[in-house]
């Protein structure tokens, strides 16, 4: 068997490589994709663990939980939930031998641990009684912490750590594992919750996990947590009117920033299988063609159909052997390079059990072999059909005879090409419009920095005010630093989403217009690169005790305003302005991308007030710097240890590298699907030289007859080109549709895209046809040098 | 009169080892415009080498190949194409007839390559299919046609351009004897309309229909 697949290299080498890469990428991506859908948390029956959201639709799908409404439920879900936290994390300084560092520290509810199933390797977790205001400071630190800062000595116990400049006695150390894959917490510390915020109802700002009693279901859950819901938005009208809450599994939620890339790779791959079995079918049935004789001896000698379809079914178990061995190594490869490679909490995933190493590409091998048996059977079973003596006989009696199964075969592996071209290049589009979109200021020549004030050593708004103000003017000295501005939050580095209601105007409940709220120091908005449109930047001037004013952005005059018209009108922004309170818009800047484009928020308008006005304890440090050369992280560092030296400098990025962070996502799906289109394009091109090569073979004596009676080489090539180019007309005809029908399918997957549009599907029908002109090239010269005399002897 | 063909020293061989195999060796020949010339021998003699070598559908001889007094020998590939559209016709043993097409698409086949517009096309097929009394054929395909039929169709295509040479290599060799009759019938009728033909063939029946044999042996002309 394997000695006859020797013999003809080409057919094995084309088969098995096409095997190969089929059942490596089928293996790769369903192995990706079940380690998504599978994943499991590290955790004792983590199928219980809930993540409990707020819900304002349509606006809000999934938010953040408000602690006054999370305690509500917490009293009356004690029979669905058996532990039942809340958390946020915060950006803390912590003050290590080697110096201050940045880190992320947990805050938490002192149920959390147990909620998770999830006991300290050493010491303990939190009581009740820590978990009150005033209680005196504990922390339980990270495995990851305790073996890099502490060298993993069991003395840590009851040490004491200075987190945002307050000591901190060590309680516990967490085993590995926790916390859970993608986060970046240290260390965790009680919340601490103060009576205003158990009474605040409408600051959305913690994350609720859940553990479902047994028996309970997450909709049960959720039914109990929706009825004191409905009751709440009663009682508080004005913060709750039209909130719900949603549970659900957070084994799936650790995933699912990654799962419309994974569903549109699943896709993309059952494509790439059914063009891939196209091919095998198209090349096993050129081969049974081309073995007619040969089979018809054996049958004249006796063989009967069965034997003829074990000597089938041997061949494709061989070509099985071979390229199904090579694909699983490629699957395994592929799999790993995939989570390796993919962003967010996709890559510290895990593959599955160990039967997603086998099943997914077992599959892929079955469907292709089977494919290949199927229509390697047909002619199979021809040869012996029709008797041996016309196959004997050399069976060419026809000339210029077609194949309709095949074109259609091939027809089709290019209406599937198309498909999958097209949402390369709708995602390709996407990309290009996210990677050269106008952000509304200049990141380029900006250097960014983060500090973060503890609220021990900077409680109040007067002491960051003046930090902010020293830190400032430090760092205009230093030599070369042309503008520096402090702001929260700017572009890119997340978002503050607050009303912004103008003076005067009365709103429904949630129907107050939204904005993105950020605080830039005077000379910010230049640093930043921001552009005035009318009005007046914010100067020095606008300080704590001047008159409260905002600069807005273009979208937001326009929509609250119609325009200019913006100019001296007054708002009250949520979060700054006391009630009763409001500030003039004094100036509209152009409109400022505040995310990446493929991010839903994206759209928002903003208002920008000063930052003496409304103080902020985390900022970003914008740095323009007069030449390129050495970093200054040096000297900013010295600044800033010159006003503090405990607080810890974080950054020194470019801000041009922090919107191509943002970028990550998109262009992981374009490459995936890039891959994948271009995988499905080169088979294709297999597919449609196979066939051009064995049909310019069997044309060999058409084209020498055509020859003799007067056709020029030029008129053959353009038969062979002519049928290839037919087959593109069929298969552009099925796939634009198809085509038109997946980009509708990949727009609703992926933000940032957009629904086919014909010059992506032209453009796509274009590069389809080169690659087919181009596979048709080499039979078409071959063609075009038949030698008539030669071809007219062969009979 | 000059001839419409003359060979002078034509040498074809095929590169073997120790030493190259001949198939014609030292060919001179006049062949006459409007003859009806037989080329007859056993097999592997060079009967249809030399008849590909005259319809320009073999390349590598040596030697010299008038036509028409045209030096075959001196032009280019180009040329010598222009020269057998202009000039040749040819009918095979095995008719070579394209399956998918109908009797007047194999027809007018050669008229596809001569520059010629539709309503011309379309004349001439209908003016063959006439003359060779196959008009009720015409939306057949070959398949569906008798041995001589099918021989009765590649020669009104062979004919289609009005070449002024015709070449058969066994034109009847596929055909039942009454078959190879009306086949050479017409040839008769053919060159007696002023047709050169050069038929290649073993029997001595058709070579009678001629005015004159060749007889070729292991590549050379024989004498007399």
């Amino acid at each position: 068997m394997f000695r006859r697949l020797l013999r003809t290299p080409v057919f094995a080498g084309i088969a098995t490589a096409t095997l190969a890469l089929g059942v490596g990428a089928a293996g790769a991506v369903f192995g990706v994709f079940r380690s998504v859908t599978e994943y499991r948390l590290p955790f004792p029956d983590s199928d219980r663990l809930m993540v409990v959201n707020e819900q304002s639709l349509p606006k809000y799908p999934r938010f953040s939980v408000a602690a006054g409404n999370f305690r509500s439920w917490q009293k009356e879900s004690a029979d669905v939930f058996a532990g039942f936290d809340l958390s946020n994390a915060t950006s803390a300084s912590v003050q290590l031998p080697q110096g201050p560092a940045q880190t992320v520290l947990g805050q938490v509810t002192f149920g959390w641990f147990q909620t998770f199933g999830v006991t300290p390797i050493l010491g303990r977790s939190f009581r009740a009684d820590e978990d009150v205001p005033g209680a005196p400071r504990v922390v339980v630190i990270g495995h990851r912490m305790w073996k890099s800062d502490f060298a993993g000595s069991t003395g840590v116990i009851g040490e004491a750590v200075i987190f945002n400049n307050e000591p901190h006695v060590i309680i516990g150390v967490m085993p590995e594992g926790y916390p859970p894959a993608g986060s970046q917490q240290a260390a965790w510390r009680p919340l601490r919750l103060t009576a205003e915020e158990e009474s605040d109802h409408n600051s959305h700002y913690f994350q609720a996990r859940a553990r479902l009693r047994d028996g309970v279901t997450a909709e049960q859950a959720g039914e109990r947590l929706n009825e004191i819901a409905a009751r709440l938005e009663k009682e508080f009208p004005d913060s709750n009117q039209g909130w719900r809450v949603t549970v659900s599994s957070f084994n799936a939620a650790v995933t699912d920033e990654a799962r419309p890339a994974l569903r549109l790779l699943l896709g993309a791959m059952i494509l790439v299988l059914l063009v891939l079995s196209a091919n095998l079918s198209t090349l096993v049935q050129v081969r049974a063609l081309d073995r007619r004789r040969e089979l018809a001896v054996r049958a004249a000698l006796g063989a009967s159909r069965g034997a003829l379809l074990r000597h089938a079914l041997g061949e494709c178990l061989a070509l099985g052997l071979v390229g199904g061995g090579l694909g699983f190594a490629l699957a395994h490869l592929g799999r790993d390079l995939l989570l390796r490679f993919a962003p967010g909490s996709l890559s510290s995933l895990h593959p599955g059990g160990p039967g997603s190493d086998f099943v997914a590409p077992l599959a892929a091998l079955a469907v292709a072999l089977g494919a290949m048996l199927v229509f390697s059977l047909a002619p199979l079973l021809k040869a012996t059909e029709h008797g041996t003596l016309a196959a004997l006989h050399g069976g060419n009696a026809a000339i210029g005879g077609r194949n309709r199964s095949r074109r259609v075969l091939v027809a089709a592996q290019l209406a599937l090409t198309l498909v999958l071209l097209a949402c390369a290049g709708l995602l390709l589009r996407g990309f290009i419009r996210s990677a050269f979109v106008d952000p509304g200021f200049e990141p380029d020549g900006a250097i960014v920095y983060r500090v973060n004030l503890p609220e021990a050593a900077y409680g109040d708004n007067a002491s960051k005010a003046r930090f902010a103000e020293t830190f400032l003017g430090r760092l205009q000295t230093i030599p070369g630093v042309e503008s520096a501005a402090l702001g929260f939050i700017l572009p890119f580095d997340g978002d503050w989403i607050t009303s912004a209601a103008p003076e005067g105007r009365t709103y429904g409940p949630n129907e107050t217009p939204q904005a993105f709220l950020q605080r830039v120091t005077p000379g910010g908005l230049r640093t930043i690169g921001y552009r005035l449109r009318a009005g007046r930047w914010l100067t020095e001037a606008d300080n704590a005790t001047s008159a409260a004013v905002t600069v807005v952005s273009e979208s937001f005059a326009r929509t609250q305003f119609g325009g200019s018209a913006a100019l001296g009108q007054r708002i009250r922004v949520g979060g700054v302005d006391a009630t009763g309170q409001a500030r003039e818009i004094v100036g509209i800047v152009a409109d400022i991308q505040q995310a990446a484009p493929g991010e839903r928020l994206q759209r928002l308008a903003h208002v920008i007030v000063p930052f003496a006005q409304a103080p902020w304890g985390n900022f970003m440090v914008v740095l323009r710097t007069e030449r390129a050369g050495p970093p200054l992280t040096a000297e900013v560092k010295r600044a800033l240890q010159a006003v503090d030296p405990l607080l810890p400098l974080v950054g020194g990025d470019s801000y041009r590298d922090q919107l191509a962070e943002s970028l990550k996502l998109s262009r992981f799906e374009l490459t995936l699907v890039a891959i994948f289109a271009g995988a499905t394009l080169l088979l294709s091109v297999v597919g449609v030289y196979g066939i051009a090569a064995y049909s310019a073979s069997r044309r060999t004596r058409e084209f020498g007859l055509r020859l003799a009676l007067g056709a020029e080489p030029r008129h053959l090539s353009n038969l062979v080109f002519g049928e290839a180019l037919l087959l593109t007309a069929l298969g552009t005809l099925i796939g634009i549709p198809a085509a038109i029908g997946a980009g509708r399918l990949v727009q609703s997957q992926i933000h940032g895209t957009e629904n086919a549009d014909p010059l992506t599907v032209a453009a796509m029908v274009v590069i389809l046809t080169a690659a087919v002109l181009a596979a048709a090239w080499r039979p078409a010269r071959r063609a075009a040098g038949t030698d008539p005399a030669a071809a007219l002897r062969a009979e | 009169m000059k001839p419409l063909i003359e060979l002078k020293n034509l040498d074809k061989s095929i590169p073997t080892k120790p030493s190259p195999t001949w198939l014609l060796r030292r060919i001179t020949l006049d062949i006459a415009d409007g003859d009806f010339v037989t080329i007859m021998g056993p097999s592997g003699a060079g009967k249809s080498t030399l008849l590909n070598v005259i319809g320009f559908y073999d390349h590598g001889w040596e030697g010299e190949y008038w036509l028409d007094g045209q030096p075959v020998h001196a032009l280019k590939a180009k040329e010598r194409a222009a020269l057998n559209k202009a000039n040749v016709g040819f009918v095979f043993q095995q008719f070579h007839l394209l399956d998918d097409l109908t009797v007047a698409e194999n027809i007018e086949v050669p008229l596809r390559y001569r520059d010629l517009k539709s309503a011309e096309r379309e004349a001439k097929v209908a003016d063959a299919l006439d003359r060779f009394g196959i008009v009720g054929k015409k939306d057949l395909y070959p398949a569906q046609l008798s041995g001589g039929q099918q021989q009765l169709v590649a020669i009104a295509r062979a004919t289609i351009a009005a070449p002024r040479l015709l070449l058969a290599d066994e034109p009847t060799g596929n055909l039942h004897t009454d078959q190879g009759r009306e086949i050479m019938t017409l040839f008769k009728r053919l060159n007696n309309e002023g047709t050169t033909i050069i038929q290649v063939t073993h029997s001595e029946e058709n070579a009678a229909c001629g005015n004159r044999v060749i007889r070729l042996r292991d590549g050379w002309m024989e004498k007399g």
